[in-house]
């Protein structure tokens, strides 16, 4: 009986070694998905890639050659190293965060220029910042953020803007990693292609929330939502 | 016997309790351990920027004395294309240093500037336009300036390096950059044709003209503007002064509802915005792009034509430019979204439009399209070609665009109409929802 007792103890000190040993590794393991792989995984990358137009179909959760052929493309068009494997930075630029992956998060924009990672990126400001909004105040997040791409005194890319220290609170909290809605695909879309109902603000916030007071000195120009929007 | 299980109960539970104990710990020791090397790392790429920028900083003084020295336009090329680039890579070393926007944007507009500025500067030597001695005495000025910033920045350097200022300290404060601090650095204001040039901040709306509308009468234009989808209600939001004076309204229809702006000047439409999305694709993008054609026309835009469109979640998106006399306007662009479902407008975005609309009065070449077509490489197929104004980062060219192919690429080639020079190269890119280009 005491035996018996010892030995559980000992398994359990066994089991909770075991599990210390193999957190690390748990956690730096990325999920790489490839021709053959099936599950949820699969069907999110399909799904993101039906609605981006690479893959025709449904998602079925099955890695095979169609899917192999849309996952190729994607990368070609989007600056990726083209080997056909749903890896971090694929996922991060198909917007899709896979399940077994902790860690990897906000990568995707850095190579590719205009086309749809820019997009993807301005979608998930917009999501992270602007959920609840009206669409005309979605619209206006993605319009502030491309309106400092052009202005002198902020960076000059996309990514540049959204990852500028403090410049956006959906960064610091991570809800830009979210995967964007397709109201937040649009509004980003039509920000792209130049509607701008802030008609040129470089700044915005919440008058309930905000914590800064230099931004409160700035003029408003208007408001949208419950969002103040100024130069 | 009773006595026995209960001293094994307790062993067991004491046994337990001390395993998670030390798993706990472990376990929280490796987060510290983790978040450490995160930070660290964080670190390392915090300081590089750091040291870059003032490298970069020494680089771009010396190449502006260098300047003001040589006399050969080969070398004077050169320099003022090594300066735009490490501006440029000030710029992006600069804003990723944790130091919040409002303390950095003075630092990033300076930068930004001397790039846009020395390429600027370059064209004008390319195209036999040499140096004034205005833009040698800003250059003078800039590389002071340049001394200045690198100065404030070696300056906090050995409190950074000591751990006496964190980064995040760093960012806390306008250290280099701030308006107050005395030893803060005064930038120049500078004037010249480029896209971050002081002088682009207010780009006037030269297509408008007319009598100034009041509230009630833009409520009537936009009731008549969305008259065939019964309007239930016109709220005014408000009256706004950017980018222009205008009104901003928003419209109840029984299709849902919009969002418009109307300038004040003419009442002209400045955007519409859809609050509602679209079910359903009915319509080919052929039948879309016509509906927009004629909605146009109706609403008094003139002669226009479609190039570019994109297709998303029913809505299509067409690209019209203004004609006159067979040209082609670019920068008179006005975007309408049309929905697949039943073809109405549903969105307009008319501000570069109502920007740069005027008569242009110099729409003759110099050269003749055959003439032109010789500044284009024979490997290359010319597929089509047509006169046409296109935007420049100041001003606008007449040009030709002839569409070409290489293999399965095809691209839009703009020859200026008057000299020959090649204005811009941009790549077609047709996709089954849409048909675009990329700079």
């Amino acid at each position: 009986m005491k035996k018996n007792l010892y030995r559980i103890n000992r398994i359990l000190l066994f089991a909770a070694m075991l599990a210390m040993l193999l957190y690390p590794m748990m956690a730096q393991a990325a999920t790489v998905l490839e021709v053959g792989s099936r599950g949820d995984d699969v069907v999110k990358v399909q799904k993101r890639l039906i609605q981006y137009d690479y893959l025709d179909g449904t998602a079925d959760g099955k890695f095979g050659a169609d899917t192999l052929a849309a996952v190729k493309l994607f990368q070609r068009r989007n600056g990726l190293t083209v080997d056909g494997k749903v890896g971090p930075a694929t996922a991060a630029a198909l917007g899709v965060t896979l399940s077994g992956s902790s860690s990897a998060s906000s990568s995707s924009s850095s190579s590719s220029r205009g086309g749809s990672s820019d997009l993807n990126l301005l979608a998930r400001v917009v999501h992270g910042e602007a959920r609840g909004e009206p669409y005309k105040g979605k619209v206006a997040v993605a319009a502030v953020v491309l309106n400092r791409v052009e202005s002198s005194s902020f960076p000059n890319t996309i990514a540049g803007v959204v990852y500028q220290s403090g410049a956006f609170s959906a960064v610091s909290d991570g809800q830009i990693n979210l995967t964007p809605d397709s109201e937040s695909i649009r509004a980003a879309q039509d920000a792209l292609n130049g509607w701008d109902p802030t008609g040129g603000c470089l700044y915005y916030y919440n008058p309930n929330t905000a914590t800064d007071s230099w931004i409160r000195t700035r003029t408003v120009k208007t408001v949208i939502g419950r969002h103040y929007f100024c130069v | 016997m009773h006595t026995l299980k209960k001293y094994l109960n307790a062993n067991l539970i004491i046994g337990i309790l001390a395993a998670l104990c030390v798993v706990l710990g472990v376990l929280s020791w490796q987060q510290s351990v983790r978040a450490e090397e995160a930070n660290t790392q964080l670190n390392s790429l915090r300081y590089k920027s750091f040291y870059e920028t003032l490298d970069l900083m020494d680089n771009l003084q010396l190449n502006l004395e260098k300047l003001n020295i040589t006399s050969s336009r080969t070398q004077e090329q050169a320099l003022l294309s090594d300066i735009a680039r490490q501006a440029d890579n000030a710029q992006e070393n600069l804003s990723s240093l944790p130091i919040s926007q409002q303390n950095l944007s003075d630092a990033l507009k300076f930068v930004n500037q001397l790039s846009d500025y020395s390429q600027v500067l370059g064209e004008g030597i390319s195209s036999g336009r040499p140096l004034s001695q205005d833009d040698q005495l800003n250059l003078l000025n800039l590389a002071q300036r340049c001394q200045k910033l690198g100065d404030a920045l070696r300056e906090i350097e050995p409190q950074l390096l000591s751990g006496e200022l964190s980064f995040q300290e760093l960012g806390a404060e306008p250290v280099a950059t701030g308006q107050d601090d005395e030893e803060s650095v005064d930038y120049p204001t500078l004037i010249y044709d480029g896209p971050f040039s002081d002088g682009q901040d207010n780009r006037s709306f030269r297509g408008l003209s007319g009598e100034a509308i009041n509230a009630g009468q833009a409520a009537q234009i936009a009731q008549e503007l969305l008259a065939d989808r019964q309007v239930s209600q016109v709220s005014q939001v408000e009256e706004m002064d950017v980018p222009v004076e205008n009104y901003d309204l928003d419209v109840t229809t029984q299709q849902g509802s919009f969002s418009i702006s109307l300038t004040q000047t003419g009442g002209k439409l400045l955007y519409m915005l859809p609050n509602f999305s679209v079910e359903g694709e009915n319509l080919s993008i052929e039948q879309c792009i016509e509906a927009g054609q004629r909605f146009l026309s109706e609403h008094g835009f003139g002669e226009m034509q479609a190039s570019y469109y994109k297709k998303l979640e029913g809505i299509l998106t067409v690209n019209y430019a203004a004609v006159q006399q067979g040209v082609l306007l670019y920068p008179d662009l006005v975007k309408v979204q049309i929905s697949m479902a039943d073809g109405s407008i549903i969105g307009i975005e008319a501000a570069n439009y109502w920007r740069n609309h005027v008569t242009r009065t110099s729409l003759i070449p110099s050269l003749s399209m055959d003439q032109a077509q010789e500044y284009i490489s024979d490997r290359l197929d010319v597929t089509a070609s047509r006169l046409c104004i296109i935007p420049l980062n100041s001003g606008e060219a007449l040009c030709y665009e002839f569409e070409v192919a290489l293999d399965d690429a095809r691209y839009l080639m703009y020859i200026d109409a008057n000299d020959g020079r090649e204005r811009r190269l941009l790549k077609r890119i047709s996709e089954p929802d849409g048909e675009l280009v990329m700079g």
